[in-house]
């Protein structure tokens, strides 16, 4: 590894992966490698630890970009979700080697995975069919750039009348995912960044939903595919959440009323240890939409890892219905099968 | 125990007792709160000079009955994650209950204080 590709690894691993993940990846090659592998240190120090075993042939390079691979992949996104219009969509969405071509050029796909890549524009990434076990599934990644300028100092010079004005600039780099998922549903997933807005998520989307129509030889998002619709499931997490209580908690919810008036009530914090309805206030006010015209449309719970069957690591929050029907935000990055518990479970309430 | 200490702190500081009986009253009526702001005080609802609930609150704090901790407030006021004893554990970027990443020069870092046991 020389120089200049462990910088990018070191960025990447300090901007996407947790300290965590670094560390549990080290432990795996402690016990045969007592002398080259430290545990202890800040993420720095780990990551510089990591990179040097890979130098060393202890730690296998694939080992990193799979921890790479799977941190942008999983959680800390926005995820959209859309089901086919009718079967004949979904024979011609389940053949992923026909969907790539009509996409992205041989050339390009050519030069996939890219891992490492560093964007400073939309670009096409990765794609992988048959995905995650799943013989009809398939994944599509491109990568895009976000920036973001915060003024941070303004300076009035009197003896040259000149305003100097300092802005800091932030990069982030964006991973779109676009998966065919087993239960033929099409899910759209977009990264999150600190400097996201409504309308710069849904130019993010209109972008993806572009590029993948391409200029008609791809995918119609348009004409093929509608919203999942998850406002069932919301209302039957809020109903069931007593008899749910060691699965997830209730930490937040809005309503619609029949005038389109808009309610939301929220628990204290979002760490679980107060559930939406303890309070009897916020209960009576729950209840009181649902027994009137009320109907809810967003919901934040707590996925408990302590129900899970050790399913989850963590808890893990997530958002149901905030911008859009058909949306889940996932905040944390979360493992792979901490994702798939998730969606089971969202897919059981629906 | 708290509440022999705050007793023998208004003993001490008679000119104080006001602020730490109305500190011990608050924690009293809101049995699930563990924490409390200083805001509270400087509010008319309650007769005592800013200075005073100042000196009191440190005097609270060098006696172990309250100590800081960080809390991020979102623009409407409302909680973003955890509460943190050492600022310089607060990340770079937090996440809203509804979802929204936001970089910490983007939100309010508050002192809180919260009742020892």
């Amino acid at each position: 590894m020389n120089p200049s590709q462990r910088n990018i690894y070191t960025d990447l691993l300090n901007s996407q992966v947790l300290k965590d993940d670094i560390h549990e990846l080290l432990k795996k090659f402690k016990d045969l490698h007592k002398d080259d592998i430290t545990l202890s240190g800040n993420k720095l120090d780990n990551i510089n630890n990591l990179l040097d075993a890979v130098t060393k042939k202890i730690v296998p390079i694939t080992d990193v970009q799979i921890l790479i691979k799977d941190s942008e992949e999983f959680g800390d996104q926005y995820i959209f979700l859309y089901e086919p219009l009718n079967k004949n969509i979904v024979k011609s969405y389940n053949d992923g080697s026909s969907i790539i071509d009509s996409i992205v050029q041989p050339s390009i796909k050519s030069s996939f995975p890219k891992l490492t890549s560093k964007p400073t524009k939309f670009e096409w990434a990765d794609f992988r069919f048959p995905y995650r076990g799943s013989k009809n599934s398939w994944l599509l990644k491109m990568y895009d750039r976000k920036v973001r300028e915060v003024k941070i100092d303004e300076k009035y010079d009197i003896s040259t009348s000149q305003r100097v004005v300092t802005y800091e600039r932030t990069e982030s780099r964006l991973i779109y995912l676009v998966e065919w998922n087993e239960l033929e549903q099409l899910e759209i997933k977009i990264s999150r960044t600190s400097f996201d807005s409504a309308k710069s998520l849904n130019e993010s989307l209109k972008l993806i939903r572009n590029k993948i129509y391409n200029n008609g030889h791809g995918i119609d998002s348009h004409s093929d595919i509608k919203y999942v619709d998850l406002t069932d499931c919301v209302n039957n997490i809020l109903i069931n959440s007593s008899s749910n209580e060691k699965i997830y908690k209730l930490l937040s919810v809005t309503f619609t009323d029949s005038q389109m008036g808009k309610a939301s009530i929220r628990a204290f914090d979002d760490q679980g240890d107060s559930d939406l309805l303890a309070e009897g206030s916020r209960k009576q006010a729950v209840e009181a939409y649902l027994n009137g015209t009320g109907k809810a449309d967003g919901v934040v719970i707590r996925f408990l890892a302590s129900g899970s069957n050790g399913e989850l690591k963590n808890d893990i929050n997530i958002v149901i219905g905030r911008d859009g029907i058909n949306q889940i935000i996932i905040s944390a990055k979360i493992k792979s099968q901490e994702y798939k518990y998730v969606r089971r479970k969202i897919a059981e309430f629906s | 125990m708290s509440e022999e200490k705050l007793q023998n702190l208004a003993k001490e500081f008679p000119a104080l007792s006001g602020v730490f009986e109305a500190v011990l009253e608050w924690f009293k009526t809101h049995p699930s709160t563990t924490a409390i702001s200083m805001e509270i005080f400087y509010s008319n609802k309650f007769k005592f000079s800013r200075e005073d609930i100042n000196i009191a609150f440190i005097l609270m704090q060098e006696n172990l009955i309250l100590t800081t901790i960080y809390r991020i407030l979102d623009n409407d006021g409302s909680k973003i994650g955890k509460d943190f004893e050492d600022f310089n554990e607060i990340p770079d970027t937090v996440d809203t209950m509804w979802g929204e990443k936001k970089d910490t020069r983007d939100v309010l870092i508050v002192p809180y204080y919260k009742l020892l046991k």
